[in-house]
């Protein structure tokens, strides 16, 4: 198998040395032009501490070993954020991705065989240079190339899921699994735990799971944030419209890389449910200015402003709001939504 | 600006196979721009453009719709109130082009204007700058299409070097102020060859958009 990874040349390190560095984030990705470097400063310099302080944690905890017990000790760890060197050991082992891996020896790459399905490869094809273009590590040109590697990763799971295939979106979450593990096998495995375990059905071809989880969401709004599902009835704006990107690309390219990473520690741990906490938190907290919105345009425009901005880019208090903001949120309660929002769906 | 224009709100549709260029389109359109940095469209966004039209104001709303066809069971509730569309292809990949039937039978069974008709739809032939190995350099046979399929007119376009966007616009949105009119009822739709100039010069254009 052909090495698509350059270990020195993304080294995974919260530290930004040089300036020139600045203009791209540890993860590759460009950074706006209207970037603000000030408030940037100001948040890595609390940032870095809390990293710090976390990783000696987690060192302790781990002691060498990658088990990952379903604890409270480890779930306060985890909301708090896996530091990066361990993200990809901790995301394997709290999805059952490293049991599975460890199952199957050999299985990711029989699958890369030549023999594919051309329509499959004709649709991921046609999404390789619109999978992060500001992202260094996925320019054709740059070496070495993760288009490559995403290619693999995502005609593998094709012909391995043959139910889903590929759906447009799935493209930007093994974009971020190959940022993170460094690892096209490990990858794979991690989507297969996303799309077959955590995750309800959103990227077969009816995409019941995700109909369904926007009208759960739909309904938790109601019951949290009465103001703002009336102004959405109000201009009959469909949930779909301003939330289906928020759930199919599980926040990638939405909120910014590291407060995606934090929400992904906790969906890799705890499951799906962060999904709604993270939504429910963004429209709570924005509700004032949603509910002023005159008309679907403008509505719309909301929903894009509130995924930027101080809120979102300061993970640490936004992490701790998610569990806050929203209030109470069993899982029986969602287990309760589902069930009836699927029954809606499928007997309209 | 004088007061009391008569205001004019259209939605208009762009839809096609996946990576044709109905995002890039749409930027091109809207902001005068082309970049070959844009993302997949997951589900549906959309952009505002407004048009001083004679002594009228067109405010038009473009849709842009994911292509893959497994959206299609969400998306298609965007297609109500719309008024015109257009159906776009890649010229350099002939399976988008088989496409485009089954997108317009899907438009039409899907929306119909108040009289019965289907709306306004206009074929775009994208990326024409590109070497394309099939149809369009038959013009004939495209406007024999078009007439078969529906479709008010095609045009070559490209994002990339900006030909024929504004035309195809211009064009599309005369036949939705006609339709709106009533017109086309006493009218038998023909087709129109694509380097068709547009005989409505706008006086001014501005734009603004919800990026």
């Amino acid at each position: 198998m052909e090495n698509h990874f350059n270990d020195q040349s993304m080294e995974c390190s919260a530290s930004s040395d040089s300036n020139d560095c600045q203009r791209v984030d540890q993860y590759g990705f460009e950074r706006a032009e209207d970037f603000n470097y000030e408030s940037y400063e100001d948040f890595m310099s609390k940032h870095l501490a809390v990293v710090t302080r976390r990783s000696k944690k987690w060192s302790k905890l781990l002691q060498g070993t990658v088990n990952v017990e379903k604890n409270i000790k480890v779930k306060r760890y985890v909301r708090k954020g896996v530091p990066c060197e361990h993200r990809t050991q901790i995301w394997m082992a709290a999805s059952g991705a490293q049991d599975q891996l460890d199952r199957n020896p050999g299985y990711y790459h029989s699958l890369l065989k030549p023999e594919h399905d051309p329509k499959i490869e004709e649709v991921i094809r046609a999404d390789m240079h619109r999978t992060f273009p500001d992202n260094i590590q996925f320019r054709a040109t740059s070496q070495p190339c993760l288009q490559k590697a995403l290619f693999n990763v995502l005609l593998a799971y094709g012909h391995h899921n043959k139910d889903v295939g590929y759906c447009q979106g799935m493209n930007f979450i093994a974009g971020y699994l190959l940022v993170i593990t460094k690892d096209e096998e490990k990858s794979f495995w991690l989507m297969n735990a996303l799309l077959g375990k955590i995750l309800p059905d959103y990227y077969t071809p009816t995409m019941l799971g995700l109909q369904m989880d926007q009208e759960v969401l739909g309904e938790l709004v109601r019951m949290k944030v009465p103001a703002v599902w009336q102004v959405m009835n109000r201009h009959d704006v469909m949930w779909t419209l301003v939330v289906s990107r928020w759930f199919i690309c599980l926040y990638v390219d939405i909120l910014p890389v590291e407060t995606v990473l934090r929400i992904w520690d906790c969906l890799f741990y705890e499951g799906s449910k962060i999904l709604f906490r993270v939504a429910l938190t963004l429209i709570r907290h924005h509700q004032n200015l949603i509910s002023q919105a005159q008309s679907l345009p403008e509505i719309c425009e909301c929903f894009k402003q509130i995924t930027h901005g101080e809120y979102v880019e300061d993970c640490h208090t936004f992490m701790q709001k998610i569990f806050m903001e929203p209030g109470g949120l069993s899982t029986a309660t969602i287990t309760k939504l589902r069930k009836m929002c699927r029954n809606h769906i499928t007997s309209a | 600006m004088q007061n009391n224009r008569k205001e004019h709100l259209y939605k208009i549709l762009v839809i096609g196979d996946l990576g044709v260029g109905k995002t890039s389109i749409i930027k091109r359109y809207v902001h005068q721009t082309y970049s070959t940095n844009y993302r997949a469209t997951i589900g549906v966004d959309f952009a505002l453009k407004v048009l001083n039209w004679d002594s009228e104001t067109v405010r038009l709303q473009l849709w842009d719709i994911a292509g893959q066809e497994r959206f299609g069971n969400m998306t298609r509730v965007y297609y109500r109130e719309a008024m015109g569309a257009f159906i776009v292809f890649d010229v350099t990949r002939p399976t988008t082009f088989e496409a485009v039937s089954k997108w317009k039978e899907d438009l039409d069974s899907k929306l119909t204007l108040s009289n019965g008709q289907s709306i306004a739809t206009v074929l775009l032939a994208n990326k024409c700058d590109q070497k394309r190995d099939f149809l369009t350099n038959n013009s004939l046979k495209m406007d024999q299409y078009c007439k078969e399929n529906g479709f008010v007119g095609w045009f070559e376009t490209s994002a990339r070097e900006n030909i024929n966007i504004n035309e195809a616009a211009n064009f599309l949105v005369k036949h939705i102020i006609a339709s709106e009119n009533d017109i086309l009822k006493s009218v038998v739709p023909d087709t129109i060859s694509p380097q068709l100039n547009s005989d409505k010069e706008m006086t001014c254009s501005y734009w603004l958009s919800l990026d």
